[in-house]
């Protein structure tokens, strides 16, 4: 706007000036709420995520991790340890005559860092980084395993339903009221008795990875299929329908971006559920088989002698302690940030 | 009422059905397919082949797979004759509900269970009294002071026990109590009509244990319902009309918030009846959870296959009970 005054006076000229002024500020007022609904969903749920700081805390902690993890031969190349070696072997003054660390806190040096384990002297700190690889690649990929399952037929029982949707949903409260843990325990003792799983890492933990997702899918199934039956009265789907879209388009197009979110949510707080789950499987001895460390191997191995050596105990607890709990705080985070319900939209 | 519970009835019974299907299927068909017979199991290093072919035919298993699996389901209603450990004498009477034979144990199977039963359920009884009590008492409370310091304390509260997995947390409890401060003499568990002193010194940490963990649970749950609860019309109908807050919440409020805390409860005990196997085996509590633990170790088919269908029994019925319970206590639900 020209501040030129115009008309005759200077009063007059400050007058409309002061009017310019407001309208201006009238019509910023109305833009400002336009630009905010024009971002997306997604857009949304970041700036709130953003704001939360333990959610944050989580999800560098989370990173942290798993650079440690994936670099770990990387680390223990630089510290000179790795996972395998009995260190008591070649340096017998590690531990002492009964077997047990010689010094404090597992007897922790430069050398090893986080100390050596009873018996073996093998290095605690490349044990935890590996068995870390081991946990979270296990709790990764089965929460990846059975998200794919449940959202699939999620979205096949929601959308088709009839007697694929009875069918499906049966299944599910057929293995939901299943003991899972008792089940996934005996099929691992079946599996463990054969020699293609007692020789080879790689199958251990395919096949702990897949029955951990296995046994999870119809959690997600039924939350999905929930959603699905929701979506798919929405007003967008029948528009979709109504202009000829085949179900792929509105699978991908229409629910797939909805559900979004919530399997984000879910993916998060599974991830934990499902490391917890390995860990709870090693800690038994059925699973991830030694000498392959994990923490839940480790945690087994520390019981026996927890009284005189607690410090083998504390490195693994703490480590999934610390990854269980930044990925339900992230998740908790995501949950909220994604919430369509909340106020502040 | 009546015929909606035989109607469940029924499909309990097929639940069960489909569970020892899975499960026998899974013990005989998989041990088949990976080329090793479970008669392997019992027979000790370097088993002649005459002595392999005695116990499977002592097992049953040279017959034929779908009439195995006949026998052993009528087994478990009517009992079996004809169970041997491949001697020459070596009849083994087991009367019904018989889950075969334990070579390990030298026992029916069922016995075994009958036997370790109580421990179970002693651990059951008092986790269930602590996680009931503290979380709904906490996530009453944190609902009711919403944003408050109390709320926040237990939000973290909850956050901590979520990520504890509860074997690590038994571990830490019997570190710090056991070996650390010795309140508490590392017992042996003795039952309660023993020795009531020792044997709630056995049993407190797992208690502790299994309580906390899903205290923290219960006490989220809680906080949301109540939460939800609190904001409908006809809690606000009760405030206008004068009630005193503390008949609100009790008799308005909780009542539809706790109900469905209950379903879960009902559900959550009827699995922790089956085996708290990771608390019994840290606490060495001899339950029916450590009976897993140790036919895992040493890999006994026939206790870990009666377990399995034992356990699925327990939540088959509970989620009967559950049901049931539910339509008594809420009215807006009707069985149908």
């Amino acid at each position: 706007m020209d501040k030129v005054p115009r008309g005759d006076g200077k009063a007059d000229g400050r007058m409309t000036a002061s009017l310019d002024d407001d309208r201006r500020f009238a019509v910023d007022e109305i833009q400002a709420p336009a630009a905010i609904a024009g971002r997306s969903l997604g857009e949304i749920a970041w700036s709130r995520l953003r704001r939360d700081k333990w959610a944050m805390a989580g999800a560098i902690t989370i990173i942290i991790v798993l650079l440690l993890v994936i670099f770990a031969p990387l680390i223990c190349n630089l510290v000179g340890v790795d996972p395998y070696t009995n260190y008591a072997d070649s340096h017998p003054e590690l531990l002492d005559d009964l077997g047990f660390p010689a010094g404090p806190h597992s007897n922790a040096s430069w050398e090893h860092p986080f100390g050596v384990e009873p018996q073996t002297g093998r290095d605690l700190l490349a044990r935890t980084l590996y068995g870390g690889r081991n946990s979270i690649a296990v709790g990764v990929l089965a929460t990846v395993i059975g998200l794919s399952i449940g959202v699939i037929l999620g979205i096949i029982a929601g959308l088709r339903g009839g007697w694929i949707d009875s069918l499906l949903s049966r299944t599910m409260d057929v293995l939901l009221a299943f003991p899972v843990l008792l089940f996934a325990i005996a099929l691992l003792v079946i599996i463990g008795q054969t020699s293609w799983y007692r020789e080879s890492v790689a199958w251990q933990i395919i096949v702990v990875t897949f029955i951990i997702g296995f046994f999870a899918w119809p959690y997600y199934g039924r939350l999905i299929r929930g959603q699905v039956l929701s979506l798919r009265e929405k007003e967008f789907v029948d528009a979709a329908r109504s202009i000829g879209a085949p179900n792929s388009r509105i699978i991908f197009k229409e629910l797939l971006p909805n559900l979004l979110p919530t399997v984000l949510v879910l993916a998060t707080l599974a991830i934990p559920t499902n490391i917890l789950a390995e860990a709870g499987l090693s800690f038994l001895g059925v699973g991830v088989l030694p000498p392959t460390p994990t923490w839940g191997g480790m945690i087994n191995d520390a019981l026996s002698c927890l009284s005189i050596d607690p410090w083998y105990m504390f490195v693994p607890g703490m480590a999934i302690f610390i990854v269980v709990l930044a990925f339900n705080l992230f998740g908790d985070g995501l949950r909220d940030a994604t919430d369509t319900r909340a106020s502040d939209l | 009422m009546v015929r909606y519970i035989i109607r469940r009835l029924l499909g309990a019974i097929a639940v069960l059905f489909i569970v020892s299907l899975v499960t026998f299927g899974l013990f005989m068909v998989v041990p088949v397919m990976t080329g090793s017979s479970p008669a392997y199991l019992y027979a000790g290093k370097n088993p002649t082949p005459e002595l392999i072919a005695n116990i499977e035919h002592g097992l049953g298993l040279d017959r034929p797979i779908p009439e195995q699996f006949y026998i052993y389901m009528k087994g478990i209603v009517a009992g079996r004759t004809d169970l041997t450990d491949g001697t020459a004498d070596g009849s083994r009477p087991c009367p019904a509900p018989c889950f075969g034979y334990s070579f390990r144990y030298q026992s029916p199977v069922w016995d075994i269970i009958k036997d370790r039963f109580p421990v179970t359920l002693s651990v059951t009884v008092g986790a269930a009294i602590i996680w009931l009590v503290l979380g709904i008492g906490v996530g009453v409370l944190s609902a009711l002071r919403r944003g408050g310091f109390a709320d926040r304390a237990s939000m973290v509260f909850i956050l901590l026990f979520l990520s504890l997995p509860s074997y690590l947390f038994a571990i830490l409890l019997l570190y710090v109590f056991v070996y650390g401060l010795k309140w508490l003499p590392p017992t042996q568990y003795v039952p309660l009509s023993e020795n009531p002193v020792q044997w709630f010194q056995a049993l407190i940490l797992a208690w502790i244990t299994i309580g906390f963990g899903n205290a923290a649970l219960y006490a989220r749950l809680t906080r949301a319902n109540m939460l939800e609860t609190m904001s409908e019309d006809y809690i606000r109908t009760a405030v206008a009309k004068g009630l005193p807050r503390k008949t609100v919440v009790r008799k308005h409020a909780m009542r539809a918030a706790l109900t469905p805390i209950l379903t879960i409860a009902g559900l959550d005990i009827a699995f922790l009846l089956g085996g708290a196997i990771f608390v019994e085996k840290v606490f060495s509590l001899p339950g029916l959870g450590l009976l897993f633990v140790e036919a895992i170790g040493k890999q006994d088919l026939p206790v870990i296959m009666g377990l399995t269908i034992v356990s699925s029994l327990f939540i088959v019925v509970a989620n009967i009970v559950v049901d049931v319970l539910y339509s008594a206590v809420d009215p807006r639900v009707r069985l149908s």
